[in-house]
């Protein structure tokens, strides 16, 4: 035993810090935030409603992308609620009624030095929007929003793995990633098409 | 065996566990997270979330005015991006416009008056005793200094030097200071200076700009035209230019003749570059008109015509035109006549380090292949032309007919003023080489960036010598007002209504206003309602007619609305509409808040000079025409010339738009002004090496700078740009920055293109 004991002491201190480093880590970094309503994407773009993302999710007038739509729009639909769900309740008295826009937690947003066209890159480019945000438009549930405790930014941009290791296309938003894609593509890159 | 824990376990686990946070993503992670934690420092500007809107106007940071649109969140501008086919920028922005929303962080910006240090001897502002002061306490302040010298009948030692002159807060300026009785200095803008030219008229004349369409062959002495001269849509025409390099002279395609000492990075784009040796701009000049009279090829129908072959039917037969002087019986011709004989071919490649083959390709295409014109041009950063150059370039203009048809200069009409301000028309104007020297004891300096440098030097030499006070209505702590003994600072370019008169290039009148985008701080006072609480406090006629700016504004427009002529190219879409086709002054107004711009129909008329025989040079001005030579100061043991360069609104220490501009200068597509170029033979005579430190040297001091060697640099000359020095972008305390500016030595006539230098290696 005493001829292993250095050994057996090192691999402790290995496991340990691996146990902290890829376990512990993700524990403490990130904190969950519930979003402010439940929201299901498949109820609209499902086969009861039909509806493609772009239903929602719109251009304005200047090719702008509109991002996630504000409660007028909501409101077209949901004036009065549809249905007896708490969810249904919650956004008609908290938010159509008294006017207030949804406070979303925005899985994909970006830092304020990123320029991202949703033009060029499904309308020019024709990709689809599950390339980048994979099967989110047809999820029944909105799952938690975490929240990186030190850049502030959702773990969506990093990865859902600690390492930064891709398990799937849309698996990652960062810089790194979007090159990736642009390399495949034969695009040639500049710092200024994104940071502008 | 013992159980305890040794020293040795404690550093084994460590080092495992050393080991396995290396190889678990936490220190890597926690790196990046870090650098972008960094990035979100509360007391950073950010951008507010909300719905994007878009709104048009009009940069304001040089005088061009290119249009642009902004896109804005929640009051924000965030993005700007110039206007489709804008009839003045062409649709584009430069770096600076694309950041110009980001002036109003630069860290050198003022949000109200400071007092700083009196100028004693010439020497700078001290910043160590600046205080903050109230806005009304500032106004009492400046109010108090001028009552002062009123008080004791030395208004004229006061003087407004405005940094941009032809808007309608140059009119506000004229009033006060006539009112008052003291100078209005307006300072040096535009690419080439007219200002030769009117004074060789015998009548005066109109306002010039420059249609270059058609034009087959542009000679251009020393005038950045490929680079950043006169407005973008403009410079556009000279586009086809670049694609005749290596054609000669010869050839029937349009031509650029860069005449620049400095490998610019016009004169490389140039179908043809001479370079000249330095100072001899006015040798060639008279030597290309050598070759044109001697072989008869001036324009005999227009001016030239008509003054050395006397009366348009009396033309010489034959014979040597520059013995012919008798013809028109002036003085000044023959001397004229005389002068150029002075410049044969052989003579002038002497002088100009220029074959006598080139000299006289040049001058045939120049006269043969018309329309040509000859550009005598002015470097934002170098200063304009000696007047004796200057003189000789409109001269060849003249030779050729370039000022008697519409294709080059032309005459452009004056834009309307307001009715108010028509009535009671501003004071004269004072040319600050004609200001006498120790004689100011306040100089107010306007707020606005200037495009051109200005060095100090030319300044204090104007200033008396104890007491003296500059005023400074910039918004930023750069530039002049470092020297100021007070500054109040004004709006910063896109937070207050101002106008975009006419280009100085423009063919044709054209009025724009940039609606502002954003408030200015509390305590930023436009230029124009500072001189009217100035005026009241000292019960002076109001210099505005008792309007604000904006009424003046609007009134500027209703004038305009009035001539019913043009059309006015809108900012939203492009589409050109005739002036007549808005009901009211008032649509009209409201079309160019919104990015709209008013483009004049052509003035017919074309820039004649008239009967003017002092159109040509006159050998009995006191000046040595022998040589057509200006050389530097002489001054022993300074073997060569430090000629000064620089782009435009970038060629002084002015406040610029910290990140673009910084990108800008780290590409390299613009000289360090802490780089100096020289020659390699000149370095290795010297005693420096390429990418190492040396002194340059003047009489007037000396400066570190990083040597660049360069064998298309002329080898008895040194170049050093004068900006954009590193303190434009808040990067350095102006006390490390090497300025070129404060080494120069102009001469009486407020030149500074030569000053002799040497280099001398850095002792380690």
């Amino acid at each position: 035993m005493s001829r292993h004991r250095g050994k057996l002491m090192f691999l402790g201190g290995l496991i340990a810090a691996l146990a902290v480093g890829w376990l512990g880590l993700p524990i403490v970094l990130y904190e969950t935030i519930d979003q402010p309503l439940q929201f299901s994407h498949a109820t609209h773009t499902g086969d009861l409603l039909g509806m493609d993302c772009e239903a929602c999710h719109t251009f304005d007038e200047a090719g702008r992308f509109c991002g996630v739509p504000g409660i007028a729009l909501c409101a077209t639909c949901h004036e009065e609620a549809l249905g007896d769900s708490p969810a249904e309740q919650h956004l008609v008295e908290a938010f159509i009624h008294p006017n207030l826009e949804i406070p979303w937690l925005v899985y994909a947003r970006q830092p304020d030095n990123v320029f991202f066209p949703h033009a060029a890159h499904t309308v020019l480019a024709e990709i689809s929007c599950e390339r980048c945000h994979g099967p989110h438009g047809h999820s029944d549930r909105l799952r938690p929003y975490q929240r990186n405790r030190i850049s502030g930014y959702s773990r969506d941009i990093w990865g859902s793995n600690i390492a930064g290791i891709a398990s799937a296309p849309w698996d990652g938003m960062k810089m790194g990633d979007c090159s990736r894609c642009h390399r495949q593509r034969g695009i040639v890159e500049s710092c200024q098409d994104c940071h502008k | 065996m013992s159980t305890g824990w040794r020293r040795r376990d404690f550093l084994t686990v460590f080092g495992g566990g050393m080991a396995g946070i290396a190889l678990s993503p936490l220190p890597w992670k926690l790196l990046d997270d870090a650098a972008i934690w960094t990035q979100n420092w509360s007391w950073l500007p950010r951008l507010p979330r909300g719905e994007i809107s878009t709104r048009y106007g009009r940069c304001t940071i040089c005088p061009a005015g290119c249009g642009l649109r902004a896109d804005i969140v929640n009051g924000q501008a965030f993005r700007l991006t110039g206007l489709p086919n804008d009839p003045i920028g062409g649709g584009t922005l430069c770096p600076l416009g694309i950041a110009g929303h980001h002036l109003r962080y630069h860290p050198a910006r003022l949000r109200g008056p400071v007092e700083g240090g009196r100028i004693e001897e010439g020497g700078t502002g001290r910043d160590a005793d600046a205080r903050s002061l109230p806005l009304d306490e500032a106004i009492a302040r400046l109010a108090g200094w001028i009552n002062e010298l009123q008080d004791v009948g030395a208004s004229q030692t006061i003087a407004i030097l405005d940094a941009r002159p032809g808007r309608l807060l140059s009119e506000i300026y004229r009033r006060f200071s006539a009112s008052l009785g003291a100078h209005y200095i307006p300072a040096r803008t535009g690419g080439f200076s007219s200002d030769v030219l009117h004074a060789m008229g015998s009548a005066p004349l109109p306002t010039l700009g420059i249609d270059l369409a058609g034009i087959r062959t542009l000679l251009s002495f020393g005038a950045p035209v490929l680079d950043d001269w006169g407005a973008p849509s403009c410079a556009n025409q000279f586009d086809r230019y670049a694609g005749s390099a290596g054609e000669g002279t010869t050839s029937s395609a349009a031509l650029l003749i860069q005449v620049e000492t400095r490998p610019s990075a016009t004169a490389q784009r140039a179908g043809l570059w001479l370079r000249n040796a330095p100072g001899s701009e006015c040798a060639l000049a008279l030597g290309l008109a050598h070759v044109i009279v001697h072989e008869g090829l001036y324009d005999r129908t227009g001016t030239a015509g008509q003054l050395l072959d006397g009366d348009g039917d009396a033309r010489p037969s034959s014979g040597d035109p520059l013995n012919q002087g008798a013809a028109v019986g002036s003085s000044a011709l023959c001397g004229y006549r005389e002068l150029l004989a002075h410049y044969p071919p052989e003579q002038t490649a002497q002088l100009t380090g220029i074959s006598s083959a080139t000299i006289r390709d040049v001058a045939r295409r120049f006269a043969t292949a018309g329309p040509a014109v000859a550009i005598p041009g002015q470097d934002p950063g170098g200063g304009p032309l000696d007047p004796q150059a200057q003189q000789a370039i409109w001269n060849l203009n003249l030779l050729t007919g370039a000022l008697d048809r519409r294709r080059g200069f032309v005459s452009r009409r004056a834009l309307p003023l307001p009715q108010r301000l028509a009535d009671a028309p501003g004071g004269a104007v004072t040319s600050l080489s004609h200001v006498p020297d120790g004689s100011l004891r306040m100089l107010i300096v306007d707020g606005a960036l200037p495009d051109h440098a200005l060095p100090w030097e030319l300044l204090t030499r104007k200033l008396a010598r104890h007491g003296a006070r500059l005023v400074s209505l910039s918004p930023f702590r750069s530039g002049l007002a470092r020297h100021a003994a007070l500054r109040i600072p004004a709006p910063a370019p896109l937070e207050f209504w101002e106008e975009v008169p006419t280009p100085w290039d423009a063919p044709t009148a054209t009025l724009a206003i940039a609606a502002p985008l954003a408030e200015p701080p509390r305590g930023a006072l436009h230029p124009s309602a500072l001189l009217e609480r100035i005026a009241k406090l000292l019960g002076m006629p109001s210099p505005g007619g008792d309007a604000d700016y904006l009424m003046l504004l609007r009134e500027r427009a209703a004038a305009v609305f009035l001539t019913a002529r043009g059309h006015v190219h809108r900012g939203r879409d492009g589409r050109r509409v005739p002036l007549d086709d808005y009901d009211s002054a008032e649509a009209f107004w409201q079309e160019l808040a919104a990015g709209g711009c008013w483009i004049d129909d052509a003035d017919k008329t074309v820039a004649r000079l008239g009967p003017a025989r002092r159109a040509f040079l006159d050998p009995s001005q006191p000046t040595s025409w022998d040589q057509g030579i200006a050389s530097a100061p002489s001054a022993a043991g300074y073997p060569l010339t430090l000629m000064p360069f620089g782009p435009r609104s970038m060629a002084g220490e002015e406040a610029l738009p910290p990140v673009m501009a910084k990108l800008y200068r780290e590409s390299h597509l613009r000289s360090s002004p802490e780089d100096v170029h020289v020659h390699p033979e000149t370095a290795r005579r010297a005693g420096v090496e390429d990418g190492l430190p040396a002194w340059v040297e003047t009489p007037a001091g000396k400066r570190r700078f990083q040597v660049q060697t360069d064998p298309a640099v002329h080898p008895a000359v040194i170049h050093i740009a004068t900006g954009p020095a590193p303190a434009s972008f808040g990067d350095l305390p102006q006390e490390e920055y090497p300025a070129v500016l404060e080494l120069l030595s102009p001469n009486e006539k407020g030149v500074w293109r030569m000053t002799p230098a040497r280099l001398r290696p850095v002792e380690c």
